[in-house]
C-alpha cells in the first residue's frame, strides 16, 4: 500500500471516529430541545412542546 | 496568489448515486466561482468523493450521513482542520451548500466582524450597541424559502461583506439573492449570533420558535441559558453555535410556490441536459462514421 493511500485510510478512520463520537452526544433538551417532526407547523411544534412540558411560554420568566 | 481551498463531498453510510453526488457537487462549485468569490475573494474547487477513503488529504469534507443528531455542522478533527457532517433528506443539497459557504467565509469557525446589534434586537428593547458577530454567511436566510438554484439543484442564499455595514444604501446587496435587503436583517426561520463585550456573553437573535420563547423573533441569551460555553470550550465558536441551535424551520425543507419553482426548475435543467447529451451522442456517431474509411465497417460501441 503506498504512503498517500496509508495516509488517506489513516484520515479516513480518524474522521469517522470522531463523527461517532459526536453523534453520540444526542441533542437534549439543553442544547435547544428536541426538533421538530416532519410536516409539523410552527404553531403544532408549539403546541407539542408546552404539552410534553419541555417550553416555557414567552411571558415566563427564565429559571 | 492565494492558496485553494479543496472541498471534499462525500457520502457515509447513506446510498447516494455517484451521479446525484457529482452534480450536487458540480452545482457548488460552480456556486462557489461564479457567486461566492466575488464577494468573498474566497478560490475553492469542490469535488466529490464516493468513500471518505479517496479523498485526498489536504481536502476539507463535507460528509453526507442519515441520524447525524449531535454531529450535524461545523467541526474540526484533531489537527484543528475543519469539516462538516450534513443530514440526508430532500434538502440535502441545501444542508451542504450552507456548510460549504460557511467553512469559505470562516475556514477555522471564528471570525469574528464588529457592527451595531441588529434593528430587530432593538426593537425588542436591547441597548443599541457595538457586538461582535461571528461569520456565519447563510444563517440569517438560511430557510429553504430563500434558497434558489444552480444546475437545477438547490442552494443556500449567502450574505455579501456589505451585511456589516452600518447603514442601509439603495442598489447594495446585502445577500445573494437579495432575499436580505438591510445591513444585519434576519429572516424568517434564520439566525444570527454576537458576543457583547460588556456583559461577556454570546447572544443570539431567533427567527424561530423555540423551547424558550415562542416570540418571533427573540433574543437568547446562549451563555445563560445553553450549553454553548461549554460545548464551545471543548470543540470551538462555531461548533458550539450549531450544537445549541435547532431550527425548526430550515428542517420543514421547502413549502407552497418555493417548492414549486424549485421541482420546476429543476425537470427544466434535467430535461435541457438531457437534450444536450442526446444532440452529443449524434454529434459524436456523426465524426465517427465520417472519419471511418469507406468499404470498412464501424466497429461497434
Amino acid at each position: 500500500m503506498s504512503g498517500k493511500k496509508q495516509d488517506k485510510n489513516k484520515r479516513a478512520a480518524e474522521l469517522r471516529k470522531q463523527i461517532n463520537k459526536l453523534k453520540s452526544q444526542a441533542p437534549s433538551a439543553e442544547d435547544g430541545g428536541p426538533e421538530m417532526k416532519p410536516g409539523e407547523s410552527p404553531k403544532d411544534y408549539i403546541e407539542r412542546r408546552v404539552r410534553e412540558g419541555g417550553f416555557k411560554k414567552a411571558t415566563e420568566e427564565p429559571e | 496568489m492565494a492558496l485553494p481551498i479543496h472541498l471534499a463531498l462525500v457520502s457515509e453510510g447513506v446510498n447516494i448515486s455517484s451521479s446525484d453526488l457529482t452534480r450536487v457537487a458540480s452545482a457548488l462549485s460552480k456556486q462557489v466561482d461564479r457567486d461566492f468569490q466575488p464577494f468573498w475573494r474566497v478560490d475553492a474547487t469542490v469535488d466529490s468523493f464516493v468513500r471518505l477513503e479517496d479523498i485526498p488529504i489536504d481536502y476539507w469534507p463535507i460528509v453526507v450521513m442519515r441520524n447525524v443528531q449531535g454531529a450535524a455542522g461545523y467541526h474540526q478533527d484533531e489537527e484543528g482542520q475543519p469539516y462538516a457532517v450534513v443530514e440526508f433528506g430532500d434538502q440535502w443539497s441545501l444542508t451542504a451548500s450552507h456548510e460549504c459557504l460557511e467553512m469559505l467565509a470562516d475556514p477555522f469557525g471564528r471570525r469574528l466582524r464588529a457592527g451595531n446589534l441588529p434593528e430587530q434586537a432593538v426593537h425588542l428593547g436591547l441597548a443599541p450597541q457595538r457586538v461582535r458577530y461571528l461569520v456565519e454567511v447563510c444563517d440569517p436566510s438560511e430557510s429553504g424559502q430563500f434558497s434558489y438554484q444552480v444546475n437545477g439543484i438547490q442552494v443556500s442564499d449567502f450574505y455579501t461583506p456589505h451585511f456589516f455595514e452600518p447603514v442601509r444604501t439603495a442598489g447594495v446587496r446585502y445577500s445573494f439573492t437579495g432575499a436580505i435587503d438591510a445591513p444585519r436583517k434576519v429572516l424568517e426561520g434564520g439566525y444570527i449570533s454576537w458576543k457583547e463585550p460588556t456583559s461577556r456573553h454570546w447572544f443570539q437573535l431567533r427567527m424561530f420558535p423555540d423551547e424558550f420563547s415562542s416570540n418571533v423573533p427573540h433574543v437568547l441569551d446562549l451563555t445563560a441559558d445553553t450549553i454553548f460555553e461549554k460545548v464551545k470550550t471543548a470543540q470551538g465558536l462555531r461548533a458550539a453555535i450549531d450544537r445549541v441551535t435547532k431550527v425548526p424551520a430550515y428542517r420543514e425543507g421547502l413549502r407552497g410556490p418555493v417548492l414549486m419553482a424549485a421541482r420546476v426548475g429543476t425537470d427544466t435543467s434535467i430535461k435541457a441536459q438531457e437534450s444536450r447529451a442526446e444532440d452529443l451522442r449524434r454529434s459524436i456517431a456523426g465524426l465517427r462514421e465520417a472519419a471511418t474509411p469507406r468499404g470498412r465497417k464501424r466497429p461497434k460501441r
